[in-house]
């Protein structure tokens, strides 16, 4: 009994020790994020928070036309988010529930993809987006990727738990592939769909080689790229540069809030299972 | 109607389609159709670059601007390949992985373990550890930035302008920044360990670290070979941490394999595709490695 509580607040202890370690960089950043004057702050960098000033953050905002990259980096993600759905929801049925040649050579191209990250191909892949005239566009952004193959193993293994009967059922109410997929298959399949759009979306959000390459123009920069030039610009504002560092990070922490039960439970059910 | 379509729906029974020629010929459309988005997509942007890269390999840039490139054959390969310059990147490349992954299973680990015990609380534990999830390379480095910053970081050191803690610190940043995704999918796995496989140990009288190593560790090594091929692979592609907190410097140090390829993709373009796809069959050969332990899995395991 009694060795039971003191394990259950060493645990307590452990956890609490372990969590303000994690947190540590993101609350200093906060901390500098907040600083009203940040003349000493690389002299004499401050760890807790004495002189602090919400106008911090309007400021960063306004100054470094943050609007404008926030509104690219949103364009690009819920573009490609967009996409990979329609494709992957696309290329799941037809691996789940039609038969046709091939399927098996097809099925492990889709998952070769997986061993091509944009590493290993973005100087040829540059290179194309240049010959098509692509080079700061949207289109540059979002095209090369509106095609997922782990999205598309994650919807399969979904699909092919959908029972037969069903299918059969539709088939009598005169449904084709088409009716039985937007009408049976997409409702079913909604809470995978959810888990597939969050990762698609959060993968996207956080690109940072490819807009690198492709999006130069201050017209067409995603808010990650944008934030290295608004830390370095210059010590006087580095508060502002790290209030848009954290207002880069608040979006993606409430998604993470709402969808982190859902994230693991699709990881669970789709690849930690096979 | 022949006997052998007679005997062909009998075979097929109840509750299957009868599957005469057109229905074959109609589902293998269906197919092709809803395929046809995303093999577009991969034959244009994946595959075409891929090959391209591959060919890339046996050419070098013409001597003057427009002048057509040159077959080389296999020269580059062999100058790259022989080259100690490129055995030191990718030793670099390997000690960060190293430096990237172990840390990080370790943690998440202990992590998703001391969340996954029933204890009050736990929630508010489990979005504190997922939280790196949330940062990108580029926030978490700048976040590691105010820490590491030779002058006046909070820690104050000066890893940042020496070799080694300079590969050391992005190696930090690597393991913080992917230890949340780590943390999610081992809570994952453990979450799906049965639970009167832990009752029975704690009958036969094991205590937690024995739990943990001889019941929890094993049924869940899946999972952990899942994450550790993710955090390699994810770590073989490391460059905006690079990028931002050191340039590939001191001395390049730091100077990994895609940041390698990233900076000399101008000047010597034949090299930088000799490099990509050495990258390209470190990823393959790390993807086989995975199948072959998820068999290894299915022939002993469960």
């Amino acid at each position: 009994m009694n060795a039971a509580v003191i394990g259950r607040v060493a645990t307590y202890v452990v956890l609490a020790v372990l969590a303000a370690l994690l947190i540590f960089p993101l609350y200093v950043a906060i901390v500098f994020s907040l600083v009203d004057k940040p003349v000493k702050i690389l002299t004499d960098p401050p760890v807790l928070l004495r002189d602090f000033n919400w106008r911090v953050y309007p400021d960063a905002f306004t100054n470094g036309d943050l609007g404008r990259y926030f509104v690219n980096s949103i364009i690009m993600s819920l573009g490609i988010m967009a996409g990979q759905l329609v494709t992957s929801v696309l290329a799941a049925y037809a691996f789940a529930f039609l038969r046709f040649p091939f399927k098996k050579v097809l099925f492990a191209l889709f998952l070769a993809t997986m061993m091509v990250p944009v590493e290993v191909i973005f100087t040829q892949n540059f290179q194309l987006i240049l010959d098509l005239g692509w080079k700061n566009s949207y289109q540059g952004l979002i095209v090369p990727f509106l095609a997922f193959g782990f999205g598309t193993f994650l919807l399969r293994q979904a699909f092919v738990a959908i029972p037969s009967d069903l299918r059969d059922a539709a088939a009598l109410d005169g449904y084709g592939h088409f009716g039985f997929l937007t009408r049976v298959v997409i409702p079913l399949a909604r809470p995978m769909l959810a888990t597939l759009s969050v990762f698609s979306f959060l993968l996207a959000w956080n690109q940072y080689l490819w807009p690198l390459l492709v999006a130069d123009d201050r017209q067409y920069r995603t808010i990650q790229i944008a934030l290295q030039s608004l830390v370095s610009t210059s010590p006087d504002k580095l508060n502002q540069g790290y209030a848009a560092v954290i207002m880069a990070f608040v979006p993606l922490f409430l998604l993470l809030i709402f969808f982190e039960r859902q994230l693991v439970r699709g990881l669970t059910a789709g690849a930690v299972k096979g | 109607m022949s006997l052998s379509q007679t005997r062909m729906s009998l075979n097929d029974g109840a509750g299957t389609y009868f599957r005469s020629r057109r229905a074959r010929v109609s589902e293998t459309l269906w197919a092709y159709a809803f395929l046809a988005p995303s093999l577009v997509i991969f034959a244009v942007f994946v595959f075409y670059p891929l090959i391209r890269t591959a060919h890339q390999t046996f050419y070098q840039p013409g001597l003057y601007p427009d002048a057509p490139q040159r077959y080389i054959g296999w020269e580059q390969w062999t100058d790259v390949l022989g080259d100690s310059d490129f055995h030191a990147t990718i030793l670099r490349t390997l000690l960060l992985s190293l430096m990237t992954v172990l840390p990080a299973l370790v943690l998440g680990l202990l992590l998703a373990w001391l969340v996954n015990q029933p204890l009050r609380g736990m929630s508010l534990f489990r979005i504190v550890f997922s939280t790196p999830v949330a940062t990108s390379v580029a926030v978490a480095s700048l976040v590691f930035l105010i820490l590491l910053n030779p002058q006046g970081g909070i820690l104050k050191v000066d890893w940042l302008t020496r070799p080694t803690p300079a590969l050391m610190s992005v190696a930090l940043t690597n393991v913080w920044q992917n230890l949340g995704i780590t943390f999610i999918i081992i809570l994952a796995g453990l979450q799906s360990v049965p639970d009167d496989l832990i009752e029975a140990a704690k009958i036969d009288g094991a205590g937690p670290w024995r739990r943990l190593r001889s019941v929890i560790i094993p049924t869940i090594s899946p999972t952990l070979m899942f994450a550790f091929v993710i955090l390699t692979i994810v770590s073989f592609q490391t460059f905006g941490q690079i990028d931002i907190l050191t340039q590939g410097g001191p001395q390049d140090a730091t100077r990994v394999i895609v940041y390698d390829i990233f900076t000399n993709r101008g000047s010597d373009p034949g090299a930088a595709a000799v490099k990509s796809i050495v990258l390209f069959g470190g990823l393959v050969l790390l993807t086989f490695i995975q199948f072959a332990a998820l068999n290894r899995r299915v022939h002993y395991g469960d």
